[in-house]
């Protein structure tokens, strides 16, 4: 479960000395300290070693015997083409995603950098769509998107283009759907690489400036290495997120049509709740699992070891 | 500089007018869906259904009162306040229950030296990468066994995979920043490690306590799949409740629309408030 396990030397901020008085409480006292959420710490674990325990039966909700069946269900997810389908979808629209987020956040970023008049009101608004509940912008975005009386095809027809069903059309729902979770993702890369910008040092950018670099040349060899650290935390977090995407799609396509926008998450809701197969879904999850835990850790060490450089960002 | 700028004022303007330009057309992007449901909140059924969409039409409070049950209320339309009810309690009460067990795991993560820290506080942050599926799948067998499936109670402890470990990590590092100095004092002088604690550690950490604990109300009101799996009718949270409004016949746009609108109001408001702190909290402090 813990995304760190090695390494937890190397994570040190300089940690206050505990005052000599309370030395002796120091074996006992954090514990105590910590014991409720340590409680609840396990409160979690506990139906975690459930789930890996049932994706290795045939647990079916409306049966109330199951059976030990050991890695079939493991087994039986390589030959569902369905599952992989949705695996795949799954991490194309990651990939996808986060290829068109990075670099429209940081063109946003570096917009946002600079003074202007009205850029402290658009900073805030940029909060909008992070703030909102993910299925409540579904839903906002498929009142958008509705063919008829939608404000995008209204927008569009002055270009002749009339009555596009956007959630009905395979490839159309898979955009309309990658459209969306651009729309509440880029704010959140840009608002933390605009906080990775403003605490960049003034020093070297003058320099290179008095030097008639050019922006280009700035921006590669300055500006990128010295913002690694924010950009690996953009990744992990946007990673696991855009991974586990589940509310926007429940809201506008749940997962159709045809399956064309349907994620693991997705998948996995179907599995439990239209055809009850609770072991067989929860192996398709402990799937997601470890691609989740795995990219984490890595970016997780990736980050750890880049922002030891003094950039602003806090090292643990 | 001046004489740069001089020279080529027409490039110079054309930048500055790109550079508004792009904010123009960020501005739209943003808003453009926030409003379109706003306006859709105050048409009445038959302008929302026009077609082309009308941009010109009477607004009404029709959608608002029906919402909350007065006139011909349709599907759903008066269960919208017990849903509000529901979000209320159970964001609140993940809030508090994780407050009252987490401050002092945050506290002493931040000020104690002990074996297995850095590993607790990343088990503590794993939650936040772990599909909720992973957890609430078994949770649901187990829940009804325990006959905690569609309580509030129930929903409130599945919560703290959402608040728990964002006020973990939050308040320890608010509490990191804190001068260690001023409790050292107070404990030289004999005071008890509670009322150093109580009267000056907490104190001092207000802004980032209050901060915290705001932005754990907002993550807690905009969850959904918790809600929609371990809970009925009677106890799901608002952002479950729009779906009553998509039947399968028809979507009630104008009930959804103005549901919506109250459902986001309360967060914005409290989002604008703490905006200074919300990319540190969203990174869970990693960003300061």
């Amino acid at each position: 479960m813990s995304v760190s396990v090695a390494s937890s030397h190397e994570l040190g901020t300089v940690r206050a000395k505990v005052p000599p008085r309370t030395r002796r409480q120091q074996n006992w006292f954090p514990f105590l300290l910590s014991a409720p959420a340590l409680l609840a710490l396990i409160g979690v674990l506990y139906p975690f070693f459930t789930a890996i325990y049932y994706s290795l039966t045939d647990y079916r909700l409306i049966r109330q015997i199951y059976n030990f069946i050991g890695f079939q269900n493991y087994l039986q997810l390589l030959r569902d083409s369905a599952f992989l389908h949705a695996l795949g979808n799954t991490l194309l629209l990651a990939g996808v995603a986060l290829i068109i987020e990075l670099p429209l956040g940081f063109g946003i970023a570096l917009l946002l950098s600079r003074p202007a008049r009205g850029i402290g009101i658009l900073r805030s608004l940029l909060l909008l769509p992070l703030m909102l509940p993910p299925v409540i912008t579904g839903f906002m975005w498929k009142a958008m998107l509705a063919p008829d009386s939608g404000l995008v095809n209204m927008l569009l027809s002055p270009f002749g283009l009339k009555n596009i069903a956007w959630l009905s059309e395979p490839l159309l729902a898979w955009l309309s759907i990658l459209f969306i979770e651009v729309w509440v993702s880029t704010p959140f890369v840009a608002l933390i690489l605009l906080s990775g910008i403003q605490a960049l040092p003034k020093e070297p950018f003058e320099a290179a400036d008095v030097d008639g670099a050019p922006f280009g040349f700035i921006f590669r060899k300055l500006m990128l290495p010295m913002l690694k650290p924010f950009i690996i935390l953009v990744l992990m977090f946007r990673i696991v997120d855009v991974l586990k995407l589940f509310d926007v799609i429940f809201a506008t396509t749940g997962g159709g049509p045809l399956q064309a926008t349907e994620t693991l998450s997705i998948s996995v809701y179907k599995e439990v709740f239209q055809y009850y197969n609770l072991g067989y879904a929860i192996a398709k999850i402990m799937v997601l699992f470890v691609i989740n835990y795995v990219a984490s850790f890595f970016l997780a060490s990736r980050w750890r070891k880049a922002s030891t450089f003094d950039t602003g960002v806090a090292a643990r | 500089m001046t004489d740069h700028v001089q020279s080529r004022p027409n490039r110079e303007w054309l930048r500055s007018a790109g550079i508004y330009l792009a904010m123009g057309l960020l501005l739209v992007y943003i808003l453009l869906p926030i409003l379109w449901i706003f306006i859709l909140s105050v048409k009445s059924p038959s302008d929302i259904v026009a077609v082309p969409p009308k941009l010109l039409f009477r607004p009404t409070i029709k959608n608002y009162s029906e919402l909350f049950g007065y006139g011909a209320s349709l599907v759903g339309g008066s269960d919208f306040l017990a849903y509000f009810k529901n979000s209320l309690i159970v964001s609140g009460g993940a809030v508090l229950f994780s407050l009252i067990i987490g401050i002092f795991a945050a506290y002493a993560l931040a000020r104690f030296n002990f074996k297995g820290k850095e590993n607790i506080a990343f088990t503590f942050l794993s939650f936040r990468f772990v599909p909720e599926l992973t957890i609430i799948l078994p949770l649901y067998v187990i829940y009804q066994k325990l006959g905690l499936y569609n309580t509030y109670f129930g929903l409130i402890l599945v919560y703290q995979l959402v608040t728990l470990p964002l006020l973990v990590w939050l308040l320890r590092s608010y509490f990191e920043e804190l001068p260690i100095n001023i409790e050292h004092a107070a404990r030289t002088d004999g005071y008890p490690w509670f009322s150093v604690f109580w009267k000056i550690t907490l104190p001092l950490a207000k802004p980032g306590l209050a901060a915290t604990v705001i932005l754990s109300f907002i993550l807690a009101w905009n969850n959904f799949i918790f809600g929609l799996i371990l809970g009925s009718k009677s106890t799901q949270p608002v952002t479950v409740g729009i779906l009553s409004f998509i039947s399968s016949q028809e979507v009630q746009w104008g009930q959804m629309a103005a549901g919506t609108v109250v459902a986001i109001l309360p967060e914005i408001i409290l989002a604008f408030m703490i905006q200074r702190y919300l990319i540190r909290g969203l990174t869970f402090g990693a960003v300061k």
